[in-house]
């Protein structure tokens, strides 16, 4: 019995080890996600004017001009969240598109995802097709006479000589790269045309107005660019806002950044936020402000479908086990569970090798999971008070003397109406709004059964007993609640399921633990010691 | 603080050990019924002729009730337990009661402060029919008892409630053995965490050689300063080895705690068993279990005889 025992443990410590070294060596497949250094989050935020209700905003999400493409990153999600506060709002001091007006009301927040993203595959370029066709971007309105005569002149000056679009565009791109000098405060085309100076925009507005001149639909767009380390410690930013054109050449769409000399290419370090700068600019008409926030996203973003793919590809054996094959509502739950059974090893961890006694077994992982459930603040104030009401409910119900069914249903009833006091109380406070969780039966399940095992303990243990167990079993899951928050083994264990075993040859390990526990360090302490020579009252 | 060695150095049984070692292996679990209820414990005691105090009567229904007036009537005092009661809950000590035939002029004088009138004594049992006292809220039965009497001997040194002796039992040998006196901070109550004094006994001769309360030594009992504990001799003493060993062969439960009371006329009474003995005993002998235990499982294969195993116990824990 013994060796089955054993040879089981050995199985479940060690199976797990070998196939994450058998996926990570052989394989080549990335076990913990990476940290993907070249993927950002962008956090859009905006006040929206004499918006009447909260409703409206969700609509208004849709209206945001969201990049369909890019060079370099394309748009993987946008997620709205409504009313949040913001607490930083980060860009450059000059740019003309971020105002601060930090009021709270209808401020919308945009949380935008993006990923890499080829300039030039098929699949981009079927879209661009399409765009070309815009008489929009071959009009020269908005220019007055004067400039439009000058930009003329200036336009033959450069492409004389020249016969094909891209050569035009080109030696259009390289007068602006190179002739035309940075100059902040001089923001207009006319001072590009006749100072040869000016800011980004009124760079890129001219380089635009010169592609249009010459039959080459352009457009001017914006975006982010994230700033390499030497870039960042000179500007004291992570990223800096930047122009470029789009021209559309020879069937396809080419990126030109005057003041980098990108010519056609852009690296990944440049965002997009808008292809088209005029739309943009349309939309912030109705809005008091727009902030720009990006940061580096966490995780993976290859989505599960690229996940199972890439998996496949490389294993069709592993591929199988994979939980990227189920819908994102399932996954979820998933990514929620998978972690409970290294909450048990925790469990047993401070059971049988510490000593601290809990209610029931499960009990505390019962409790971990409710605080994830709520949020820790409002699920750990919640039992508080149950465990208050608990203490306080023997002085007044003993006395009714009542059977004990219908006076455990008593307790719940209260326990419900203290549920739905608190959850209001969260609500107005905005604890619940915060954390973004939601509340369900879930909870309710677990509390009914903590308060029929409190009660139970307390008629048999008494009161003392009951709150030492009470504080231990708050100490396990508040441990617990801890460990299965950890966002990185939760994903860790969500692509390797199979690591699961080792919280099964660990819980064998403890249950064949026969040692001291550690408070019966303290229990015998005096164990041993010669008798009292005081004699006491 | 103690460090892991020492406590190992000085045999003491902990918690894991209790169980891995001695409860899993030797207790079987589809015996645990007849040491957690009552009336089976005291249903297997009769059979096997093993003192025990004496059952009066079994409630199992509410409509059993009905006629209880009658039935209780010639008597005056008894105790009621519920038979799945755990650590002494829901234990009602009847003194004395002042029948009536009528219902309503029936008091009942319990331990408590106020007389019970008979509906209140009623109410008390139906209570216990539901489920109130016992482990984990399942229907339960009313056991009633004879009350016992406190022998002379804890006259002088115990307050209240009923002091027992405590004997583990490991395959037919005595291990070890403590008497649990009941003091005014325990409430009247044997349990040493409730703040009863335990006191262990040398079980060759039956002395007390040491005390403890609330785990630190003394020499007397708190609410007794005027007697010294150590010396004193348990009554009955080889009747109380017997009986303890008696028990460990009544049923699949091999680790075994034997509760026993002592009664002036009738000797060693077997109050109830334990299936899963706490580990205070320790600290009341200040001697470690593993020891003992460990020798048992040696002996246990050459002595096969009760009397020659407690000659062996006496002579060797």
């Amino acid at each position: 019995m013994r060796y089955i025992k054993y040879t089981i443990m050995s199985v479940c410590l060690l199976l797990p080890v070998f196939t994450l070294y058998y996926k990570a060596n052989v394989l080549d497949l990335s076990l913990i996600p990476v940290k993907a250094s070249n993927v950002w989050n962008i956090e859009l935020s905006t006040k929206t004017k004499n918006i009447q209700n909260r409703n409206a905003v969700k609509d208004m999400a849709m209206a945001l001009p969201v990049p369909k493409s890019s060079s370099s990153q394309v748009i993987n999600e946008l997620k709205v969240i409504h009313n949040s506060v913001l607490t930083e709002m980060v860009s450059e001091p000059y740019d003309p598109f971020v105002l601060f007006q930090p009021e709270e009301e209808a401020l919308v927040k945009f949380e935008v995802t993006t990923r890499n993203f080829n300039y030039f595959t098929a699949e981009n370029f079927d879209k661009s097709a399409k765009d070309e066709g815009d008489p929009k971007y071959l009009s020269l309105t908005g220019i007055d006479e004067n400039t439009f005569e000058k930009l003329k002149q200036l336009s033959d000056a450069i492409v004389y000589d020249t016969d094909t679009n891209l050569a035009k565009l080109k030696k259009i791109f390289f007068y602006i790269a190179d002739e035309v000098v940075l100059q902040p405060s001089d923001n207009d085309i006319i001072d590009v045309i006749e100072l040869s100076s000016g800011d980004h925009l009124a760079q890129a507005h001219t380089l635009s107005a010169l592609a249009r001149l010459n039959g080459i639909p352009s457009r001017v767009g914006f975006g982010v660019k994230i700033l390499n380390s030497d870039e960042q410690k000179e500007f004291e930013t992570k990223f800096r806002r930047f122009f470029f054109v789009e021209s559309f050449v020879d069937g396809k769409w080419l990126p030109l950044v005057p003041d980098e000399r990108l010519f056609g290419v852009v690296d990944a370090k440049h965002i997009l936020i808008s292809e088209d700068s005029d739309a943009y600019a349309a939309f912030l008409d109705e809005r008091d402000f727009v902030s720009i926030k990006v940061r580096p996203v966490q995780f993976d973003p290859m989505t599960s479908k690229e996940q199972l793919k890439h998996l496949g590809d490389v294993s069709p054996v592993w591929s199988l086990f994979s939980l990227h094959r189920f819908s994102l509502p399932i996954q979820a739950i998933f990514l929620g569970i998978v972690l409970i059974p290294f909450g048990t090893v925790f469990l047993s961890l401070f059971r049988v090798v510490i000593g601290i006694e809990t209610f029931g077994i499960f009990m505390p992982i019962l409790l971990t999971l409710f605080f994830l459930e709520t949020s820790f603040v409002f699920g750990f104030s919640f039992l508080f008070l149950v465990v208050l009401l608990g203490f306080s409910q023997r002085a007044l119900l003993d006395r009714f003397h009542l059977l004990a069914v219908p006076r455990l249903s008593i307790l719940l009833g209260i326990v419900i109406l203290l549920y739905i006091i608190l959850a209001v109380f969260a609500d107005s406070m905005g604890l619940l709004a915060v954390s973004g969780k939601t509340l369900n039966y879930f909870p309710i399940v677990i509390i009914t059964i903590f308060i029929e095992r409190f009660s139970i303990y307390f008629i048999e243990e008494g009161a003392v007993n009951t709150l030492k167990t009470t504080v231990g079993t708050f100490v396990v899951s508040t441990a617990c609640y801890y460990l299965l928050s950890y966002k990185w083994l939760k994903v860790f264990l969500f692509n390797n399921p199979e690591v699961l075993l080792l919280a099964i040859g660990l819980n064998l390990a403890l249950g064949s633990y026969k040692g001291y526990r550690l408070l019966e360090l303290f229990r015998f302490k005096d164990f041993g010691k010669s008798l009292p020579s005081k004699v006491e009252k | 603080m103690i460090s892991y060695k020492n406590l190992k150095n000085q045999s003491v049984l902990g918690n894991n050990s209790r169980l891995r070692n001695y409860i899993l292996p030797h207790n079987k679990r589809k015996a645990y019924p007849l040491v957690d209820d009552k009336i089976k414990t005291s249903e297997l005691l009769t059979s096997k002729n093993i003192p025990h105090p004496k059952t009066i009567g079994i409630i199992s229904y509410i409509s059993d009730m009905k006629t209880l007036h009658k039935k209780l009537e010639t008597l005056r005092t008894f105790v009621i337990k519920p038979a799945r009661g755990a650590t002494g809950n829901g234990i009602l000590i009847v003194h004395d009661v002042r029948w009536s035939p009528n219902k309503k002029e029936t008091y009942i004088v319990t331990t408590r402060k106020e007389d019970m009138r008979f509906d209140e004594f009623i109410y008390y049992l139906s209570m216990i029919l539901s489920g109130a006292f016992s482990l984990s809220g399942h229907k339960d039965r009313v056991l009633i008892q004879e009350k016992l009497s406190i022998h002379p001997f804890f006259d002088p040194i115990s307050y209240k409630g009923i002091p027992d002796v405590r004997v583990i039992v490991f395959k037919g040998f005595p291990v070890m053995a403590m008497v649990r006196l009941p003091t005014e901070s325990s409430g009247g109550r044997g349990n040493l965490h409730q703040g009863a004094l335990g006191c262990g006994i040398d079980l060759k001769t039956g002395k007390i050689n040491h005390a403890v309360l609330d785990n630190n030594h003394v020499l007397r009992h708190p609410d007794y300063p005027e007697v010294e504990l150590t010396g004193l001799v348990i009554p009955h003493w080889d009747e109380v080895l017997k009986v303890s060993s008696m028990c460990s062969e009544l049923m699949d439960i091999q680790y075994l705690g034997v509760d026993i009371v002592l009664d002036p006329d009738l000797g060693p009474l077997v109050l109830e068993m334990n299936a899963r003995p706490g580990l205070s005993i320790q600290l009341a002998n200040q001697k470690g279990l593993a020891k003992p235990l460990e020798d048992v499982l040696v002996q246990c294969q050459k002595i096969t005889n009760i009397d020659e195993k407690i000659n062996y116990s006496k002579d060797n824990f």
